[in-house]
């Protein structure tokens, strides 16, 4: 392959002008980790949802939980009427919801009262066993603000559509500074909710991102520095590094996309893949001096021996990841492209940039390879093993992936946004917290729509609400359900003296209509239109993943589907439908993914090699290890979930350049010799050493993810490291054999084809 | 343009409003740190404004994208003397609300009582009147506007002259001596010169610096000598919600009785009909 040289001062210009563009272009980078930025903008669910929040308020929040045997006293309670006053002043908040500020429906002398449950006049009248009674002889709140025991008591702050992560952090440090200033710290025993876990989310891709970045980057180096003990080559590697790394996401930043947990798996991924590609160009150019070349005739040698192999692994690794943009959940998609076009730019630059720079300023010999030495061995017996006893691998192989297959079908898809964290970390013990001593933190809304103004008002709407309701208080999964029926409910109650008889639902659609009329609070226009046209029920389930809310969902449906609805439509929605969404989106993400990744890297290997059967070939070393980490999945009981998801195709990406590499150079060998055994021993003689020091490499670095606190990238980290292992494992024993065997199959086919129809 | 904007003879009579009358007063009390604020808001407080008042008129609610809602309805309203004020609000139209009426007795201590009357239910309840945040029947207007707010309880403060549609008015700002007792943190009115009636009123959350509601007079016009808006706006101004207040009747010191606003009037929709005009 020949590429334009340039002078090694303005490949080093070039380079640094790219580090300091994409690196002012990291000072836009959008941290957003919200659940809006997950779900693709066009898909129904998401316009309904976006339509629904027009009209109602958003059901994501953060929730406060304190506890202690004297929450109703003076000493806890005013401090607690001076936290909800002073963060319903914060611009950030569109209410809180607490037992100052909450509707309380009930009879008064001669009449009937809407005030707050609990706020400081009427405290003043009670003492704290009247005021416990109080709240908890509420039917309204005693279900999601006070525990049964009135021991724990939450307040709900419910903020204004907030645009990004960062803003959510603001509110969360707001929040606990408030909390902090009205003297409650000691009895906070839980902050949780959808806000916070986004919260307590982006804090942990920033800190895997501060650690794993330098640790994978300073892995990298070392290893090239212990390999090649070239200060040369540990410099240019690091400022590769730091350019390709500053690229990839400032392309993030140039296509608007925000930095998600996915994306923060870009960092130390390019980072990974920059040093295996340096490792080839390093080791060819060692190679070079160990034949004597110096100077320009160095740099091109090894040029020739890794130009066109590093392109076509940058192309194969690219597809692989830019199969990813299949996915509907767009961080996915966002992280593939992104990182497809991260990869094709480092090959430019691995190509382009720094072999002049090495042109320029490689002077004096370089070390000679002993520390890969003992990787020879290693791949000389793996490579012996396979030749030497090709169909027992194949059949071993074959046997082993056949055994293994059915494991796939026990892969779960599943997604808990809690389970990314560790069961001690603050955030699940939060919200088992809150699960415990109040609700469930998963909410999700039937959405009852007719389209005539004031259906709503009407007693055999409501009726149906009603049954509905009544259905889903009884499923075990529901902690908590509101709707407009509760509180029309409770006016009729507090209408008639609070009379047990009364709390239903009244027949007369006058009532009805005037009950509505004259309700003076806020809860009501929460939980239906002014137009009474829509209306909805809100639910907060004791589950958290995507599967079982999606279970959930499915059973509701079909009880909706037996009921006479009338003329109503139902809908389920908010966030846990979102989320319960995103299972389907996945698997459909991953099969569409994986397919175009492999047909991507085929046509690839196609157009290299330029033989069907070649091509087919060098798939399949490839292909068994993404059985196997599905299979490993399977075994491990390890879910398909955000960023698991991207793994199959990232290591499909991954793993066949060492399959281009090997057999580059096995065709490189067996064109000038003609012998297939010999061709096989050189080509793993010669490149096999750089192939397992690469994947080692990488490996490693995997590896090192794999001790992130945070699940995803875990998970993310070892299972890619396995299949990378798994990969070389095929690449050093299964193509040696299957060469050998295709060999032996076209020899023999040779022979035994008539003479006619030989040429 | 409804209002006048030249100058008006001097005591001009002052305009009740429907119920914005009331919501004008409300913004205005004593200052103590602005002599010149304290001065114009007992002018507007102490403005004439009949014995009685009847007005048969309009509620109509607007929401982008639907269809108005309207009420009509009658209000009457007494001034007992002595700061005792009496209202009785019927509603006539849509059917399904039909004589639901309000009765309010505004004492001179500044304490309330007020009865609600569901036909449906056949019986009135009394209803808090503490209740200064709730929404009146659903509208833009919250309890508190209605009421008269006594000028000592909040702290005035004159702050510029503005043209204001085509008016050069005066802009007050009031904001309550008690945070407690109203749920704004501040108002800024800009008020006729003359007429000492707001035009508009700037409505903040406490702790807030851009308005949340607005209130805006859309004709002002003197009925026998006072000055009174008969077309009103308010306007929430995160969701574009709208109440509109319009007067079709407006009729002063009829010498309406007593009678008039007590619990029998309230339940009996047919006495009650006998004082319309």
């Amino acid at each position: 392959m020949t590429v334009a040289r340039l002078s090694g001062v303005l490949a080093l210009t070039l380079l640094l002008l790219l580090g300091a563009i994409s690196g002012a272009l990291l000072s836009r980078i959008h941290l957003d980790n919200a659940p809006e930025a997950y779900f693709p903008s066009d898909a129904p669910a998401v316009r309904f949802e976006s339509r629904l929040r027009e009209d109602f308020p958003p059901d994501q929040v953060l929730i406060a939980l304190f506890e202690g045997d004297d929450l109703f006293s003076d000493a806890a309670l005013q401090p607690l009427f001076g936290l909800v006053e002073a963060l319903e002043r914060n611009p950030k908040v569109e209410r809180v919801l607490a037992v100052s500020s909450v509707d309380h429906i009930g009879a008064a002398a001669e009449g009937f009262v809407v005030e707050p449950l609990l706020d400081d006049d009427i405290a003043a009248g009670l003492d704290s066993e009247q005021r416990r009674q109080r709240v908890l002889d509420d039917r309204l709140a005693a279900s999601y603000l006070v525990a049964d025991d009135g021991q724990a008591m939450a307040l709900i702050v419910r903020p204004i559509e907030l645009g990004d992560s960062l803003q959510r952090l603001a509110l969360e440090r707001d929040t606990r500074a408030a909390i902090a200033a009205a003297g409650l710290e000691g009895r906070l025993t839980a902050l949780a909710g959808q806000v916070a876990l986004d919260v307590a989310q982006l804090r942990a891709m920033i800190r895997d991102t501060l650690t794993f970045v330098p640790a994978t980057m300073g892995l990298g180096l070392l290893i090239i520095w212990l390999l090649f003990r070239r200060v040369l080559a540990v410099a240019v590697s690091a400022l590769v590094i730091a350019v390709v790394v500053n690229l990839t996401v400032a392309l993030l930043v140039l296509a608007g996309k925000p930095y998600t947990l996915v994306s923060a798996i870009l960092p130390p991924l390019m980072s990974a893949l920059t040093i295996a590609s340096l490792i080839h160009w390093l080791n060819a150019l060692s190679q070079a001096a160990q034949r004597g070349l110096s100077g320009p005739a160095r740099v091109d040698w090894a040029r020739r021996r890794v130009a066109r192999p590093t392109l076509f692994t940058a192309l194969t690794t690219a597809a692989g990841l830019a199969s990813l943009g299949f996915s509907s959940i767009q961080p996915i998609a966002a992280f593939g492209l992104v990182a497809a076009a991260g990869m094709l730019a480092q090959s430019a630059i691995v190509i382009g940039l720094v072999p002049p720079i090495f042109a320029r300023w490689d002077r004096g010999s370089w070390h000679s390879g002993h520390a890969l030495r003992p990787l020879d061995h290693a791949v000389a017996w793996l490579r012996h093993l396979g030749m030497r006893h090709a169909g027992w691998v194949l059949a071993i192989a074959a046997l082993v992936l056949a055994l293994g297959v059915p494991q796939i079908w026990r892969i779960h898809t599943e997604t808990d946004m809690l389970r990314f964290f560790p069961e001690a970390h603050p955030i699940t013990q939060a919200n088992t917290r809150i699960q415990d001593r109040l609700i469930g933190t998963t909410t999700l809304e039937l959405v009852f729509h007719v389209g005539a103004r004031d259906a709503f008002k009407r007693p055999e709407h409501l009726a149906v609400i009603d049954t509905v309701q009544d259905w889903l208080e009884d499923q075990p999964e529901v902690s908590h359900t509101l709707s407009m029926v509760d509180l029309i409910e409770e006016m009729h109650w507090g209408f008639h003296d609070e009379r047990a008889d009364y709390r239903t639902l009244p027949r007369d659609p006058r009532l009805i209509a005037q009950y509505l009329f004259i309700y003076d609070g806020t809860d009501l226009y929460e939980l239906v239109d002014r137009e009474f046209a829509r209306t909805r029920l809100t639910l907060n389930l004791d589950i958290r993943g995507a599967r079982a809310i999606n279970a959930f969902i499915a059973r509701t449906e079909a009880h909706l589907a037996d009921l006479d609805l009338q003329d109503m439509e139902v809908r389920v929605a908010g966030f846990g439908r979102l989320f319960a969404d995103q299972e389907q989106l996945l698997i459909d993400g991953q099969i569409r993914g994986l397919a175009a990744a492999v047909v991507l890297i085929s046509l690839f290997m196609l157009a290299m090699w330029r033989r069907p059967g070649d091509a087919a070939l060098c798939m399949v070393p490839n292909l068994a290890p993404i059985l196997l980490i599905f299979i490993a999945m399977g075994v491990l009981g390890i879910w398909l979930d955000m960023a698991t998801a991207m793994i199959a195709s990232v290591t499909a990406g991954i793993a066949i350049d060492d399959t281009i590499h090997l057999f580059h150079a096995y065709r490189r060998h067996l064109a000038a010799h003609g012998s297939r055994v010999w061709a096989l021993a050189r080509a793993y003689q010669h490149t096999g050493r750089a192939v397992v020091a690469t994947t080692l490499i990488l490996c490693g670095q995997f590896l090192l993810l794999g001790t992130s606190a945070f699940v995803p990238t875990r998970e993310f980290g070892l299972l890619t490291a396995v299949g990378l292992l798994t990969a070389l494992v095929f690449d050093l024993l299964l193509l040696p054999a299957l060469l050998i065997a295709v060999g032996r199959l076209r020899d023999h086919r040779h022979r035994v084809r008539p003479h006619w129809t030989r040429h | 343009m409804p209002f006048p904007s030249r100058p008006l003879p001097r005591r001009a009579p002052f305009w009740r409003v429907l119920l914005p009358l009331a919501l004008t007063c409300a913004t205005l009390g004593p200052a103590q740190a602005d002599p010149e604020g304290t001065r114009l808001a007992q002018q507007v407080y102490d403005r004439p404004d009949g014995r009685d008042l009847t007005t048969r008129g309009t509620m109509v609610l607007q929401e982008r994208g639907h269809a108005p809602r309207t009420r009509e309805m009658f209000i009457y309203r007494r001034d007992q003397g002595g700061g005792e004020v009496s209202t009785l609000i019927r509603f006539t139209a849509p059917g399904d609300i039909a004589d639901t009426g309000l009765l309010t007795i505004d004492h001179r201590a500044g304490e309330s009582d007020q009865w609600v009357y569901l036909p449906a239910l056949g019986k009135p309840r009394r209803i808090p009147a503490a209740r200064q945040g709730g929404r009146f029947v659903g509208s833009d207007l919250f309890y508190e506007d209605l009421r008269d707010r006594r000028v000592a309880l909040d702290e005035h403060r004159w702050l510029r002259q503005e043209t204001y549609e085509g008016v050069k008015t005066e802009v007050l700002e009031s904001t309550p001596v008690d945070p407690a007792n109203s749920v704004y943190g501040k108002r800024l009115s800009w008020i006729h010169p003359e007429a000492r009636v707001a035009l508009r009123i700037d409505f903040f959350r406490p702790g807030q610096n851009q308005p949340f509601k607005r209130f805006t007079a859309r004709r002002l016009e003197r009925i026998q000598g006072y000055w009174t808006v008969t077309d009103s706006l308010m306007t929430d101004l995160g969701s574009g919600h709208q109440t509109r207040m319009t007067s079709t009747l407006t009729r002063y010191d009829r010498g309406l009785d007593p009678v008039l606003f007590s619990r029998r009037a309230l339940e009996d929709p047919a006495f009650e009909s006998r004082f319309r005009p």
